[in-house]
């Protein structure tokens, strides 16, 4: 098949296959790796469905070069069951160091491990070119030395679309470059001498394009964490040497980390928030994390972790901040809660008393009494 | 609040149909000897308000009247409600309840609203037996007081509703908190310290883990550094290779060199030797020469110095003789000298011989002259007086003379006067007479008088007598003395005192001038005279200071010439010796000369030397450059053996590098395969630490929260007894501070039980601490009735029933507790059970009741209706008599001795022994004969409780 026509390539980074989920439940995190290696599996699936010459990976296809054995097999033998080829940048958690996954021996056909910077045809008018990290903390990217090579070797054949593969940061932070900081000047130097024409990047688990759409972050296929801004696709980039990029996104991943915040000034308030929690679509592969604020009347307060946690059960992680709730006190409240005497001024001491541990404390007296009560 | 208003006893023990109404409020009496039944009555109210009609419990059964039953039934005002509320146990039980105005209620519904009617008095809720809180019998402890609830919470409703924490809520509080730690020791249990447990597990598990980590990072870094040594390996290997090759080659250029360069050396050295030699040679000769010529010049110096000595010694030989010559003259003339001066000094002596002569002649002649005064002054000696006799008419003289100036006249009266103060002393008085002034006294009168040293008593009858025996002793001394008058006699005595001296004077002087007489001294004057004779032959010279000055400058002179003469002769043996060592130096140095000029004639001429010379060390040049270069040669050829030797170590080296290389790269490799699935245990433990210290976190919070909830409950609970105890330990303060007549302070124990007591010490400047149990019976049961009257006034809620108490108190404190006692009853009702009614005579309002009499009375009242009392009443009294023996003997007692101390049957008394052991209320020690009986310990603390 020989490809003057424009050339599908799908673009994804950053599977991170094996990472940690620190705040869901243990059996939620087993469902959440599995889930990352399955979300590869769609991806690859698509990807053939629309006929795609290969699927780029740009770096962090594993997130550790020690994972488990079973991990590495499950991951790779949904590589091995693919016709297309797969193209992977080893990226700083699976850098080509000694004994690195990429650098097995047992590595199925289909993958291409970008492993030198030198240009490589992966089908006939498609040139891949790496920029392969060989340590964890590299001196600098290593795509200086990419683009740098770039010259040496000049423009690709004529009709041929030539695509760098690079992994780490395009903007810098606070003008400082660090080893994670990419060559941007030189990149957009050599895509406008016509050395590449794409630019697929990984490390940011974000989707997000530069200089017209040809350098494009893909972002994870599927959500690592809270911070990330829409994550869960892959792109699919029509490349043509004369064209800029057409880029589609494809929904990929299924988990959500969701990050709220919200104001309550009732129990009706509470129980709204209780009520979307827990028509929460998919909650088993959605973490949540509350953050709340605003006033409530103190029988309402007391009861507002176990209210919202009882509606957060069915969650694959819920973390609840209710540090900025303040509860509204009210005279007639221990007798509310049929406390008289020295244990009434005990409630309105706790109740004065703005320190968390006071607070705490002031929840369990009245729960303490209104157990007292139901004797 | 409740009131007792009337007691009806039906049947209890043996007291039947009785009937008491009492006081309220007020105080009323209830009086009669033992086993009148006045514990009886109290057994019967308590069981009345606590204990079902339906319960045959044996305390119920300890009741059971004559028909084998108990009855009771009272009439309480309970705040404005009136109730009878009547209660029948064993036979036929009953439960009536008639509520004035509202009907009648039988049975349970009957105790339940007997119960309503109670709390809705104010007595609490529970509080089944109201009476406990005031009830007191002789010995009763306060821990009956401090058991009742009714009090507390009648001081809690004082001090605010329900002011102490519910014990139900705190003992949940302190239950959460023994969730998460122990009680006291604050040590973690339950779930926070399983979490803790396996957290520091887990943390010590991703610690060893993430230390894997790192060494696997490392092992990859090591790897890559053996990697690139190894790519380095193979040429370093060839670099050194060659370089060994090229000096190897350079090294076999250099073989044989050895042999000549010995060769060399030897004959630089031979060529060396010999130019040392030649050059020592040439510089002998020199030498030679040299020493040859300063010879010479020595020689011809010494020939000089020889010539000068000679001058030398011929002028110092001259100067000697001239020196002796002068010598000689000098002395001479000094000898003259010293002779004249010789001669002037014998004249000089005989001069001072002749005064000597002159002076002796004069001495001679004044001893003769004061030897001729003293025979004259022997001669004729002056008279001498008796020194006693004149001392005795100079005092006759004075008293005479006192006694004429004192007495003037003497006749009918004596005048007494004096130029001079007289004391008189007359009659024993004294008195001072002043000059000039006259005292006429009767001559009958004794007077002393004083005047001056005379003192005299004087009878003015006597006084011509005595004038007159005075003048006759004067005159008879004057006699005996032989002289005229006492001055006479004095000079007498001056005279002869003027003789004795001056004749004592010239004989000092006598012998001061010739101690061994006047001849010795005159001869000596005569040979003195004879020696100075001769000063007429002496020639008239004088010794003078010139001539002595001659003398010694002339003396001096001939010192220093002879010091010169000396000194030149020293010098004269100095030149001889000197001129003598210069001929000897002159004659070896010649030999010298002779030996030298020989030698040097024997030696080559000095040219031919020195060109030898200088072609030997032509040749010697020629050959150390020589040398030189094959020095060099073999120095570079050691230079490269050593380089080859460090070449060899060299490739040596980098094989055992290779080799030691592979073998790390191996073991490098071999841990990297090991790490597989590393980052899944450190992910997993990541996880699990998360969770952990999640739940680590929320368990700490619970368990801050349970405590701090604990401490704040804690803390108000112990404020708000504070609050609440204040008011009844001041009103038990008071009371006892009136009863014991001084100032009490009270400490409570949680309880409100009296813990101690704080009174003044002796010396009454401060309080000290008793504990309750340290105090005396008496003073106990007192501070115990001021805890009931106390609690009475505080709630007002039930009477205060007194059962045989004041056993113990004095008739002091008995007095002030009855008039503390009628104070309450004013407001309170106060019901007194006793047997001693005298205690209470200061309670003059009380209402008192015979209960001797009232029994009889209803005994005789209930004869007409019942049975007379069977021996089962007699059996019950027994059963007290036995408690009531076993309880005063404070030991066990066998059967016999309780017999014995009641006068009773002993198979009465053994019945009675086997009722109250089933009752429980006694029990057994040892078996069969040996048995002995005792209270059970809730009987022997409180042994009058019924």
């Amino acid at each position: 098949m020989t490809y003057h026509e424009p050339v599908l390539i799908i673009h994804t980074s950053d599977w991170q296959i094996g990472m940690p989920a620190r705040t869901m439940t243990e059996e939620a995190r087993h469902r959440f790796r599995h889930d990352r290696v399955d979300a590869a599996e769609r991806l690859l699936a698509e990807a053939s469905s629309r006929g795609a010459c290969c699927v780029i990976v740009a770096g962090d296809l594993f997130d550790d070069n020690t994972l488990s054995e079973d991990q590495i097999q499950r991951t790779l033998g949904v590589i091995a069951r693919q016709q297309l080829p797969i193209v992977a940048l080893p990226g700083n958690h699976d850098a080509l160091e000694p004994h690195a996954i990429l650098a097995r021996d047992d590595l199925p056909d289909q993958l291409i491990v970008l492993d030198s910077w030198e240009p490589r045809t992966v089908v006939p008018g498609l040139e891949v070119v790496g920029a392969p990290w060989r340590s964890r903390i590299p001196g600098r990217n290593p795509a200086w030395d990419t683009v740098r090579a770039l010259e040496s070797y000049g423009p690709p054949p004529a009709g041929t679309v030539r695509v760098l593969v690079a992994h780490g940061q395009w903007e810098r932070y606070d003008s400082v470059t660090t080893h994670s900081t990419l060559p941007a000047d030189e990149i957009v130097a050599a895509l406008d001498t016509g050395l590449i024409h794409y630019v697929a990047l990984g490390d940011h688990h974000s989707y997000q394009i530069f200089v017209g759409g040809r350098v494009a972050f893909s972002g994870t296929h599927e959500v690592t964490a809270a911070d990330e801004r829409d994550p869960g696709w892959a792109l699919a980039v029509t490349l043509e040497p004369s064209h800029p990029p057409a880029i589609e996104r494809i929904r990929v991943g299924r988990w959500r980390i969701l990050t709220l915040a919200e104001t309550v000034t009732s129990a009706d308030d509470v129980a709204a928030i209780a009520g979307r929690l827990r028509t929460l679509e998919d909650p088993a592969r959605c973490v949540v994390r509350l953050h709340l604020d605003g006033t409530l009347p103190l029988a309402a307060r007391l009861t507002l972790e176990q209210n919202l946690e009882a509606a957060a059960a069915a969650l694959a992680g819920f973390e609840l901040d209710v540090e900025r709730v303040a509860s509204l006190s009210d005279a007639s409240i221990p007798a509310d809660f049929h406390l008289r005497g020295a244990a009434a001024t005990a409630f309105e001491r706790l109740l004065d008393d703005p320190d968390p541990v006071s607070q705490a404390a002031l929840r369990l007296l009245a729960r303490l009494a209104l157990e007292g009560n139901e004797r | 609040m409740m009131r007792l208003v009337r007691l009806r006893i039906g049947e209890a023990r043996h007291l039947r149909g009785l009937e008491l109404t009492l006081r309220s409020p007020g105080l009323t009496i209830i009086h009669g000897p033992n086993e009148a039944g006045k514990s009886t009555i109290v057994a019967c109210l308590r069981l009345l308000l606590a204990t079902p009609s339906t319960s045959r419990h044996r305390e119920v059964q300890a009741l059971a009247g004559p028909s084998g039953g108990v009855e009771v039934g009272a009439v309480f005002a309970l705040d404005d409600t009136t109730v009878e509320l009547t209660k029948r146990w064993l036979t036929r039980p009953l439960t009536q309840l008639v509520i004035a105005g509202a009907g009648q209620l039988d049975g349970r519904e009957a105790e339940t609203r007997f119960a309503e009617l109670l709390t809705t008095a104010g007595l609490g809720e529970g509080a089944g037996d109201p009476l406990v809180s005031t009830l007191i019998d002789n010995g009763a402890g306060t821990t009956h007081l401090a058991a009742s609830r009714i009090v507390a919470e009648a001081l809690e409703r004082r001090s605010g509703e329900e002011a102490l924490v519910d014990p139900g809520l705190l003992a949940r509080a302190r239950t959460e908190l023994a969730r998460y730690e122990t009680p006291g020791r604050s040590q973690p249990t339950g779930d926070l310290r399983q979490a803790r447990d396996e957290l520091d597990r887990t943390e010590a598990a991703y610690l060893v883990a993430t230390a894997d980590v790192n060494a696997v990072a490392e092992a990859r870094r090591d790897l890559e550094t053996i990697a690139e040594q190894l790519a380095t390996l193979p040429d370093d290997e060839a670099r050194l290779k060659a370089e060994q090759d090229e000096r190897l080659r350079r090294r076999a250029e250099l073989e044989g060199l050895d042999v000549e360069v010995e060769r060399s050396s030897r004959r630089v050295a031979d060529l060396s030797d010999a130019i040392a030699r030649e050059l020592e040679a040439l510089e002998r000769q020199r030498e030679l020469a040299s020493a040859l010529a300063r010879s010479r010049e020595r020689i011809e110096q010494l020939d000089r110095d020889l010539e000068e000595r000679r001058e030398q010694l011929t002028r110092v030989q001259a100067q000697l003789g001239a020196s002796h010559d002068g010598l000689d003259q000098a002395r001479r003339e000094l000898g003259e000298l010293r002779e004249t001066q010789a001669r002037a000094r014998e004249r000089e002596a005989l001069a001072s011989v002749a005064a000597g002569a002159e002076r002796l002649s004069a001495q001679v002649a004044r001893a003769v002259e004061l030897r001729n005064r003293v025979a004259a002054l022997e001669i004729a000696p002056p008279r001498r007086l008796d020194d006693a006799l004149v001392a005795s008419l100079q005092e006759a003289e004075a008293r005479l003379l006192a006694t004429r100036t004192v007495f003037e006249t003497v006749g009918p009266s004596l005048t007494i006067r004096s130029e001079r103060s007289v004391e008189v002393v007359v009659n024993g008085d004294l008195q001072r007479l002043e000059p000039a002034h006259a005292m006429v006294r009767p001559i009958d009168e004794r007077i002393i008088v004083s005047l001056g040293d005379v003192t005299m008593e004087i009878s003015p009858g006597s006084a011509v007598s005595e004038l007159e025996e005075l003048a006759a002793e004067r005159t008879r001394l004057l006699a005996s003395l032989g002289v005229a008058s006492l001055d006479e006699a004095r000079a007498l005595l001056e005279k002869a005192a003027q003789y004795d001296h001056e004749l004592d004077q010239l004989r000092r002087e006598l012998a001061n001038l010739a101690p061994d007489g006047i001849e010795p001294l005159d001869d000596e004057a005569t040979r003195a005279r004879a020696a100075a004779s001769r000063l007429d032959d002496a020639p008239e010279l004088a010794p003078s200071d010139e001539l002595e000055r001659r003398v010694r400058a002339l003396s001096d002179h001939v010192e220093a010439l002879e010091a010169a003469a000396e000194e030149a002769q020293v010098a004269e043996r100095r030149y001889h010796e000197d001129l003598e060592q210069l001929v000897g130096a002159r004659e070896r140095e010649a030999l010298q000369l002779e030996q030298a000029e020989r030698d040097l004639a024997a030696e080559p001429a000095e040219s031919d030397r020195v060109a030898r010379i200088e072609d030997l060390e032509r040749e010697l040049e020629t050959e150390r450059h020589r040398h030189r270069e094959l020095t060099d040669a073999i120095e570079t050829r050691n230079h490269l053996d050593e380089e080859l030797e460090v070449l060899a170590t060299e490739l040596g080296g980098l094989s055992n590098r290779r080799a030691e290389l592979t073998t790390q790269r191996r073991l490098l490799e071999e841990r990297l395969e090991r790490a597989t699935g590393l980052a899944d245990r450190v992910v997993n433990l990541e996880e699990r630490l998360e969770g952990l210290r999640r739940r680590v976190a929320v368990l700490e919070g619970q368990r801050a929260a349970a405590r701090r909830l604990v401490e704040v409950l804690e803390e108000e609970q112990r404020r708000a007894r504070e609050r609440t105890e204040a008011p009844y330990r001041q009103l038990v303060e008071r009371i006892l501070t009136a009863t014991l007549g001084e100032r009490v302070e009270v400490i409570l124990d949680e309880h409100l039980g009296v813990e101690s007591l704080r009174r003044p010490t002796s010396s009454r400047t401060a309080l000290a601490t008793t504990p309750i149990a340290a105090l005396s019976a008496g003073t106990r049961e007192q501070v115990e009735l001021a805890c009931r009257f106390a609690a009475t006034q505080l709630t007002g809620a039930v009477p205060i029933v007194l059962d045989d108490a004041l056993g113990y108190s004095d008739t002091t404190r008995t007095r002030m507790l009855v008039a503390q006692l009628t104070a309450l009853a004013t407001d309170a009702q106060a019901i007194v059970l006793t047997a001693h009614p005298e205690r209470y005579l200061g309670a003059s309002d009380a209402e008192r009741i015979d209960l001797a009499r009232s029994t009889e009375s209803s005994s005789d009242t209930a004869r007409g209706t019942s049975p007379p009392p069977t021996g089962a009443a007699s059996e019950a009294s027994l059963e007290d008599a036995v408690r009531s023996v076993l309880g005063d003997a404070g030991g066990p007692l066998n059967r016999n001795d309780i017999a014995s101390r009641l006068d009773a049957d002993p198979d009465a008394v053994a019945r009675a022994i086997r009722t109250l052991r089933d009752a429980g209320v006694i029990e057994q020690i040892g078996q069969r004969r040996g048995a002995r009986y005792r209270l059970c310990e809730r009987d022997r603390t409180d042994p009058h409780a019924t």
